[in-house]
């Protein structure tokens, strides 16, 4: 386990690292958009009088010159303030509290969709490729992959929740009256099947055909025949020996696409009316929103890049070639 | 129950086999017995079918390729004393029966076990399918196979996966795993193909071993005629789908009966053959003229290396791949480059080529030190070298048609106008022995001698000096082997070609070259005349490597002692800084250089 600690001990700097230069880029970004940050500030709180714009640029230190305010930012974001946004009249870090929970729960059950369910149609069309099951997925898998996600969001709407009422329009749980424990958590997946699935659809379509290519590759390779020459079934042919194999790409795919899903989120919970990071986004960059938009940008890459991080120490538990190799 | 019926000690008798893929017949009304405790060899080239009749045997070709038994019986006696015919029961009793009455083991060790396993769950994992014990009881008998095929350090062999473990080792993890519910019956295919010749004569000794221990008949799948007159009690020779004949050991050597067995052991190369002359010789093959004897080399040297070095960095320090290795080649002589793997052998040749910047050292092509050349002022000299490599499928671009692909050194070089190519290709083509009208084809068009045909073409095109073959014909079937191997003896004498001819294999290298350059570790261990080094090894090395030849002929078998050493090529692998002791040679006889011990 030495190597996964080292691993993971580097894999820390680096994050780091990246995290502050993401920081970094995001802030230079937001100030070379045109327009006066203090402008905005001051048409949200009502009334911009030039004094009132001075006071402004005073407190929040806009008058002072850029590598300053950056210092003054990275100060902030140190000790956990990431800002305060006039618009919605919060701290950023309260308002994202309350909206990260939501978009994580849709983007890792649409995650988790995706790589089981590809992978279960794609290891059960390489093992019967000739089948019509094969054939069809095949066809499927193109429609799911070419699909835009809010066309198949508002069909799956109409269908689902307008022509056969099974699953509810909009929101991540029901106004009628408070519920709680398991009735809660069982009204949440209710709303979360349809906006997970929207969302899943491309990389289910995506990783269908992916496994199904590597599982075709496992099930031609010497140690599965090995693997029946020992008389080993069938089950234990796929699924203890070829499967492990066969889902490595998946894993990498999955890590890859990961800020994908992410931003995928955006437009599924706009058309579902997710209540989560998405729409926050949407809503404040409408509204130049500098320090919520400052906020979601450094949450989005945390969580993408923590994510990145997983799938790296994944794979090193799937596939012990890798786990043996140094950090680099 | 008639047909059933076998005589008291036969284990297998297969009749009339007949396996089909698609519209291709693999293999055609083939038949043939195993009896107990025997080794029986299924011998031939490749497409002869030999590799299928083992996958047919325990009905695994109809997998994958989905090959299909079209006619004949399997009848296989079960430890319990029952005949069943394998090809009519159904796939739960076959099951029960693969990996623990009938084991297999593969030639390609590596690929063969799964990556992302122990090998002790890998062998643990047949004890519990078959043998209803649990994972514990299972790994404690793992741990004993991985004992009884001495591989060092067990208990910490156990839990470390294939990739960290060399060739040799993971074939004898493949045979604990085949013999740890002690078959009946175990299937080699082509089992020390991919091992290099000292791992390989460990690997048959340990597997003879074994073999008297548990009472366990073999099924010998292999090509090599060597490894057949060292291990096996009866031969089958097949060819082309094919039965050919079927016979005692003693007797397919000494008197085969079929035309086509005594065309095989002729082209067999057989270390020893030629020690009545210093110079190489060509096969006696039919058709050709009495193999005549080469020219004996000038003495003005093409190629002069000199305190070559080259170190890779590595996980844990340096590759010491190639340590002060001097060594020079006259014109139309042939000095052959010999050594196991990691020897340091093709970084060599890819030295000499600049295909890799040396770490130090000096290489003299025809008088010029090319070692600092820069990319341009290096072109001339490329024409003057040119190389074949081993495996011919691969180093044909299967998008050009052959005619383009020989004629690309003389468009990249510009030695030959637009008009003139296509006449120099096809003399070239004439030159190897290929048609000039096959010009218009694609590499796929051609049979795997024909492609290294291909390859000298093109390696001649540019008029070269000097010809470096980095195993250039160990991938062809001995029969194809012999005719490149006197293709390129014939070219030789004719344009007084110089040959760096790296090889492993003794036998051809005999046939082939006129001094001999024998590699462990990095270093030139010993280099001489190739009869003397050959017939009067010095080095404890050159010693080894030479009695693990296997030597086809059944009647020499046993003469020589040897040892069960558990050995694995010891690795050129130093911390940075290691200086590495000086390479003192000293001199064994005229021009035969020896390095200290």
């Amino acid at each position: 386990m030495t190597s996964i600690a080292r691993a993971v001990l580097y894999r820390t700097a680096h994050v780091l690292g990246l995290l502050l230069a993401v920081l970094v880029f995001n802030f230079l970004l937001i100030h070379l958009a045109p327009g006066d940050p203090a402008q905005v500030i001051a048409g949200d709180m009502g009334g911009a009088t030039p004094e009132v714009l001075a006071e402004i640029r005073t407190r929040f230190g806009l008058d002072l010159p850029l590598h300053e305010q950056l210092l003054a930012y990275l100060g902030r974001v140190l000790t956990g303030d990431l800002g305060y946004s006039f618009y919605f009249d919060r701290p950023v870090t309260a308002l994202i509290g309350q909206r990260i929970l939501p978009t994580l729960i849709l983007v890792l059950s649409a995650l988790v969709l995706a790589v089981v369910v590809g992978t279960v149609l794609g290891v059960i069309s390489a093992r019967w490729p000739r089948s019509w099951f094969s054939h069809a997925l095949t066809v499927l898998s193109l429609a799911g992959y070419s699909a835009p996600v809010f066309w198949t969001g508002i069909l799956l709407l109409i269908l689902f929740a307008s022509v056969w009422p099974l699953f509810p329009v909009t929101g991540m749980y029901s106004g009628i009256g408070d519920r709680t424990g398991i009735s809660y958590l069982i009204d949440v997946a209710h709303h979360l099947v349809l906006p997970a699935f929207t969302l899943a659809i491309v990389y289910i379509a995506q990783y269908s055909r992916l496994s199904r290519a590597a599982m075709l590759d496992v099930l031609g390779s010497d140690y599965i025949r090995t693997a029946r020459a020992k008389g080993l079934g069938e089950g234990k042919v796929i699924f203890k020996h070829a499967l492990r194999n066969a889902i490595l790409p998946v894993i990498t795919m999955a890590g890859l696409q990961f800020s994908n899903l992410f931003a995928g989120a955006v437009l599924v919970e706009t058309v579902f009316g997710w209540p989560g990071m998405g729409r926050l986004a949407f809503e404040s960059i409408l509204r130049r929103d500098a320090p919520t938009i400052l906020g979601i940008l450094f949450f989005s890459a945390l969580v993408v890049i923590v994510a990145n991080q997983l799938t790296d120490l994944f794979y090193r538990l799937a596939d012990p070639r890798i786990a043996g190799k140094g950090s680099r | 129950m008639d047909a059933l019926s076998m005589p008291e000690n036969r284990l297998l008798e297969v009749r009339g086999l007949t396996v089909r893929f698609g519209s291709v017949v693999a293999v055609k009304d083939l038949s043939f017995h195993l009896d107990r405790g025997e080794t029986l060899a299924i011998v031939g080239e490749s497409g002869s079918g030999k590799s299928v009749t083992a996958l047919a045997i325990l009905r695994l070709i109809e997998y994958g390729s989905q090959g299909v038994i079209e006619a004949g019986e399997i009848l296989f006696r079960r430890p319990d004393g029952s005949v069943v015919d394998l090809v009519r029961q159904p796939e739960r009793v076959l099951r029960g029966i693969r990996g623990d009455a009938i084991s297999m083991i593969f030639q390609e060790p590596l690929t063969s076990l799964n990556p992302v396993y122990t090998v002790g769950n890998q062998i643990a994992e047949t004890l519990v399918l078959h043998r209803g014990i649990s994972w514990d009881e299972a790994m404690e008998t793992a741990l004993e196979m991985l004992r009884k095929v001495r591989i060092p350090d067990p208990e910490r062999r156990l839990r470390t996966y294939p990739h960290e473990m060399s060739g040799g080792m993971r074939q004898r993890v493949m045979i604990a795993m085949a013999l740890a519910c002690r078959p009946s019956i175990l299937i080699a295919d082509e089992p020390t193909t991919a091992l290099d010749v000292t791992i390989q004569a460990q690997t048959l000794e340990l597997m003879r071993q074994l073999q008297e221990e548990f009472g366990t008949a073999i099924i010998l799948i292999t090509h090599d005629m060597g490894v057949v007159a060292e291990t096996a009690d009866r031969v089958v020779v097949m060819c082309r789908s094919e039965f050919v004949e079927e016979g005692p050991v003693g007797r397919i050597f000494a008197a085969p009966q079929a035309e086509y067995t005594r065309l095989l052991l002729d082209a067999v190369p057989r270390l020893g053959s030629l020690a009545d002359t210093p110079y190489p010789k060509p096969f006696p093959l039919p058709g050709a003229e009495a193999p005549a004897e080469t020219a004996p080399p000038s003495d003005r040297p093409v190629l002069e290396v000199d305190g070559l070095v080259k170190r890779f960095p590595a996980a844990g320090g340096q590759v010491h791949a190639v340590e002060s290795v001097s060594f020079t080649l006259s014109a139309g002589e042939t000095l052959a480059v010999v050594g196991e793997s990691g020897s340091g052998k093709s970084t060599v040749a890819n030295l000499v080529m600049r295909l890799t910047e040396p770490t130090d050292g000096a290489i003299r092509l025809l008088g010029t030190d090319i070692t600092g050349l820069s990319h341009r002022a290096m072109k001339p000299h490329r024409r003057e070298m040119q190389m074949v490599f081993q495996d011919p499928y691969a180093s044909l671009d299967p998008r050009r048609t052959v005619g383009d692909l020989v004629g690309e050194p003389m468009r990249i070089h510009r030695t030959e106008s637009r008009a003139t190519v296509r006449d120099r290709v096809a003399e070239l083509f004439g030159l190897v022995g290929l048609s000039p009208d096959q010009m218009r084809r694609y590499p796929h068009q051609f049979s795997g001698g024909q492609r290294q045909r291909l390859c000298i073409a093109r390696a001649l095109a540019l008029h070269p000096r000097l010809i470096i073959a980095d195993e250039a014909v160990s991938a062809l079937d001995v029969s194809i082997q012999a005719q490149i191997v006197n293709l390129m003896l014939d070219l030789q004498s004719r344009l007084g070609l110089s040959y760096l001819f790296i090889s492993h294999d003794m036998a051809v290298v005999e046939r082939v070259s006129h001094r001999v350059a024998v590699m462990h570790l990095g270093r030139i261990v010993e280099i001489g005349p190739r009869r003397e080094v050959l017939a009067n090894p010095r080095h404890s090395y050159t010693q080894r490597l030479l009695s693990a030849v296997p030597v086809a002929d059944p009647a020499a078998r046993g003469r020589r002692g040897r040892s069960l050493a558990v050995g694995d090529i010891p690795s050129p692998i130093h911390p940075q800084g290691y200086t590495p002791p000086p390479v003192r040679l000293r001199a064994a006889g005229p021009g035969h250089f020896v390095a200290e011990e």
